[in-house]
């Protein structure tokens, strides 16, 4: 069921699917790209190295990918050399008092204030305050039996990860456990998750992986984490990403994303050679020195053999605590917290971690009735526009209420546009439900 | 794939299928079923021997076992309800120990294959891993965080396993209980040549990611038991090579043919030679996977000790002085279970029939809406039973998933009131 790129049909989709999961790293700057046949190009530039360049351009106000041959450009004018990352997941429908999750600048006051707040946690546990623990579930713990999907992007969403950050403030939290079960899900959501935790999380708490199972992007969402621990039946990896019948990504956009992956290892201070195993057919070894210093080769040679050449990584517990992937193996909150090195703590946030909870939830009982409310739809337009128009009124009624409940499981996740449109069969914008809504209006004239 | 492996496993795969009607006889007699002994003949026999069993039952030196029988189909016969209803009744017993007797069918997919036909395996790694892990918690993170589970001495239930068969997805749960016992013909194994899963089917990256993930959370099971992950590889690839030696009673492991006993050869991968042939799989003499016997998991320390009789057993498990056995009552919850699924898919077909036979006509629309009041009834009750054994209905045998047929009912529902409502 899990996967890390749905299949979507058409390549409509995949161009909302390829520009959503670069909306991370866009932002409104104006970038010029003067082509050789005089062309002028203006957008972003996201990539511009070995001879291809990636530019971002806003068409019909939604961004469009062009892959461009250095070879036919004349010239690339970059407006600032060093942009600022402007996330997606807090966006206009988040709530006021959600935060930005805007890197805060070095010598802001933002940046001070979460200095002091890293030195706070510290500070505190020194002079005897425990520390004070929040859980949030990174896909539904397994012991629930399947209960809520686990979908990344789907009903584990950066929105809700954003949107919690006050409930967590709120309750002064030290350490949020980021605490994994998941099979992976939409490539988008992984940039959003990337961006959130580097930019917000790590540096208001101190930021805690904790894996029952993270696969491909449940995985690489949290990946610029620092501090993995491991339940023991805990396993990691299998990223590779693909679509439709089992197809790769190939080509450029593989490049992409392994590039991606390994400036997110370099956040983390992991080699990227761990995650390049996990996601394409490379096998990988390694040396653990007598000072514990752990060296990593993208080959067999290595003392300890990780992964075979012809296959995709997946560690287990045993083998993420031997390599120091993993700082220990925890099974339950008491074990986890021994094992970072906790001697007075306390669990806390419960009320944020219910908000993620039931987040997924709602996106798990949305995507079970999200299809036949469609139909119901349907059905009540129909029975509309066959009725004389005197008797019109209460089909439409009835259709505009279910036309607004369609909103309403796609207002709670930006990604429901697309991923309930493949059930709609359009994607379900803002012009989707107001073409629907000026249908039912002609329906009563 | 190449033409020779496709015509070989095409060909192993008929005759597994071949073997279907003689073996599902034997698989499911339940034939090892501890303290399956003879009734007692009278009533009055039958009221003594109960009032003898509560009596020792209730002296606190004597030592609970609840014995959980997991028999038929994983997935099926075996799923999260009555697992639920076993434990929660173990519990309530205050269970000194939690018996899981395992002898399973090889059936995948309601279909059941013989023993020997080990390339049927790969068809283990659809649900199989996801349902054994799920089950897994139930008595492993279940039963440490329920507060209020203990035994009468307030500690928690030993979790042990007496194995005579597990074969196919049933074998990835089985290797998450913590003390197995093997009779000395049992079989562990059936979820071999996850190396051809997806075979032919998009990119071998692709292909591979799926093997890992699946691999992953199988050694993650197997590691909860505490027992060497690398067995995990060795059931279910049959492109690798490992062996081991002895030392100090402890297996050393070896990615390749040097030690004293070789594990798998790797003969489904470039050595063809070394190929599992039909002489070997039907003698299970083959080593391309891993299954596991007694004898073998011995040596690996996944089998404790072999217990061919239920004395054996307690024996072994240090309980033989003072104990009693609960048998029945899982037993029962299982069989209802079964019985109740078997049923609902029954009721399944003869509710449609029920339902196409109320044609809605009439002369008012009181006589047809009371019509089509009674289809909706109809429709209700086919929805309450498939969300009621959704876990385990069949879908071929409905059709369909049940998850599917309860959307579509919804919309059928919804169109018969708005039919009702304009109708009048």
């Amino acid at each position: 069921m899990n996967c890390f790129t749905r299949s979507f049909s058409g390549t409509l989709a995949a161009l909302a699917f390829l520009g959503a999961a670069f909306l991370a790293t866009s932002n409104a700057l104006a970038d010029k790209i003067i082509m050789k046949d005089g062309r002028v190009l203006v957008g972003k530039v996201q990539r511009n190295e070995g001879g291809i360049i990636i530019l971002v351009r806003k068409v019909d106000g939604k961004d469009v990918f062009e892959y461009l041959s250095a070879d036919d450009v004349k010239t690339v004018t970059i407006e600032d050399a060093t942009p600022v990352k402007t996330p997606e997941a807090p966006k206009a429908d988040a709530p006021k008092d959600a935060p930005k999750i805007d890197a805060p600048k070095a010598d802001s006051p933002d940046a001070k204030k979460a200095d002091n707040k890293k030195k706070g946690v510290a500070d505190r546990q020194l002079t005897g305050r425990p520390a004070r623990i929040a859980f949030l579930n990174f896909g539904s713990p397994a012991r629930n039996q399947g209960a809520e999907g686990d979908m990344v992007g789907v009903n584990i969403s950066a929105k809700a990860f954003a949107e919690v950050i006050p409930l967590l403030e709120k309750q002064q939290v030290d350490i949020v456990v980021i605490r994994i079960n998941s099979g992976g899900g939409y490539t988008l959501e992984m940039g959003r998750f990337a961006d959130l935790f580097e930019q917000v999380y790590k540096k208001k708490f101190r930021t805690v992986a904790w894996v029952e199972s993270a696969i491909s992007a449940a995985a690489m969402s949290p990946w610029t984490i620092e501090e993995f621990y491991m339940m023991t039946s805990g396993n990691i990896g299998g990223c590779t990403e693909w679509s439709g019948n089992l197809n790769a990504t190939k080509g450029i956009n593989l490049e992409v994303r392994l590039q991606q992956m390994e400036g997110y290892s370099k956040l983390a201070g992991r080699d990227p050679k761990i995650m390049r195993s996990m996601q394409i057919q490379e096998p990988l070894s390694c040396n653990i020195e007598e000072n514990g210093t752990v060296t990593w080769f993208q080959d067999t040679t290595g003392q300890i053999l990780v992964n075979r050449g012809n296959e995709i990584l997946t560690l287990n517990s045993e083998m993420a605590v031997k390599t120091k992937f993993a700082k220990g193996i925890a099974d339950t909150k008491d074990e986890l917290a021994k094992a970072m090195g906790l001697s007075e703590y306390e669990f806390v946030a419960l009320d944020a971690t219910k908000f993620i909870d039931r987040f997924a939830e709602d996106a798990t009982r949305f995507e079970e009735t999200f299809r036949e409310t469609v139909r119901k739809y349907l059905l009540a337009v129909n029975i509309a526009e066959q009725m004389p128009l005197e008797r019109r009124a209460p089909e439409v009624g009835r259709a505009q209420k279910l036309l607004s409940e369609m909103e309403r499981m796609v207002g709670l996740n930006p990604n429901f546009e697309f991923h309930f449109g493949n059930m709609a069969g359009a994607t379900l914008d803002r012009d989707f439900f107001e073409e629907q809504r000026e249908r039912l209006r002609k329906l009563l004239k | 794939m190449t033409t020779s492996r496709l015509n070989w496993l095409k060909y192993l795969t008929v005759a597994a299928g071949l073997a279907i009607g003689l073996h599902a006889g034997i698989a499911n007699t339940g034939a090892m079923q501890p303290n399956d002994k003879a009734p007692a003949k009278t009533e009055n026999e039958r009221t003594q021997a109960k009032a003898e069993f509560e009596a020792k039952k209730a002296d606190p030196g004597v030592k609970r076992i609840y014995l959980i029988p997991l028999r038929g189909e994983f997935g099926r016969d075996i799923s999260q309800t009555p697992m639920r209803r076993a434990l929660a009744d173990a519990k309530k017993e205050q269970a000194d120990i939690i018996l899981f007797s395992i002898d399973t069918s090889f059936t995948i997919d309601g279909q059941t294959y013989n023993e020997w036909a080990t390339i049927i395996g790969q068809r283990s790694w659809g649900q199989g891993p996801e349902t054994a892990r799920e089950l897994a918690t139930m008595f492993h993170e279940g039963i440490r965080d329920d507060a209020t589970w203990k035994t009468r001495d307030g500690g928690k239930p030993r979790i042990a396993g007496w194995v005579r068969k597990a074969m196919g997805p049933s074998a990835m749960l089985t290797l998450s209980i913590p003390e197995l016992y093997f009779v000395p013909d049992a079989r562990v194994g059936g979820i071999g040549y996850l190396n051809l899963l997806f075979d032919g089917q998009g990119d071998e990256v692709v292909q591979e990611k799926q093997r890992s993930l699946r691999l992953g959370r199988f050694e993650g099971m197997v590691r909860d038991g505490g027992y060497p992950v690398i067995i995990a590889r060795a059931m279910a690839r049959s492109d690798q090579e490992l062996s081991f030696s002895q030392e100090g009673g402890k297996p050393i492991f070896k990615y390749d043919l040097s030690g004293d006993e070789v594990l798998v050869d790797g003969g489904g991968g470039p050595n063809k030679e070394r190929r599992d042939t039909f002489e070997q799989l039907v003698r299970f003499e083959g080593n391309d996977v891993l299954t596991l016997n007694a004898n073998v998991a011995y040596k690996l320390g996944v089998n404790k000790q072999n217990a061919a009789t239920e004395d054996d057993l307690v024996s072994n498990m240090g309980v033989e002085r003072n104990y009693v056995m609960i048998t029945d009552r899982a037993r029962k919850i299982f069989r209802d279970w079964t019985e109740e699924v078997g049923n609902a898919e029954r009721a399944f077909a003869k509710s449609w029939r029920d339902y196409n036979d109320i044609q809605v006509r009439g002369a008012t629309a009181a006589e047809r809406n009371s019509l089509r009041g009674r289809r909706l009834s109809i429709l209700n009750n086919i929805k309450r039973e498939l969300e009621k054994y959704k876990e385990s209905i069949s879908a071929e045998k409905i059709e369909g998933a049940p998850k599917q047929w309860v959307s579509e009912i919804n919309v059928m529902i919804d169109r018969i009131r708005q039919e009702m409502r304009l109708d009048r």
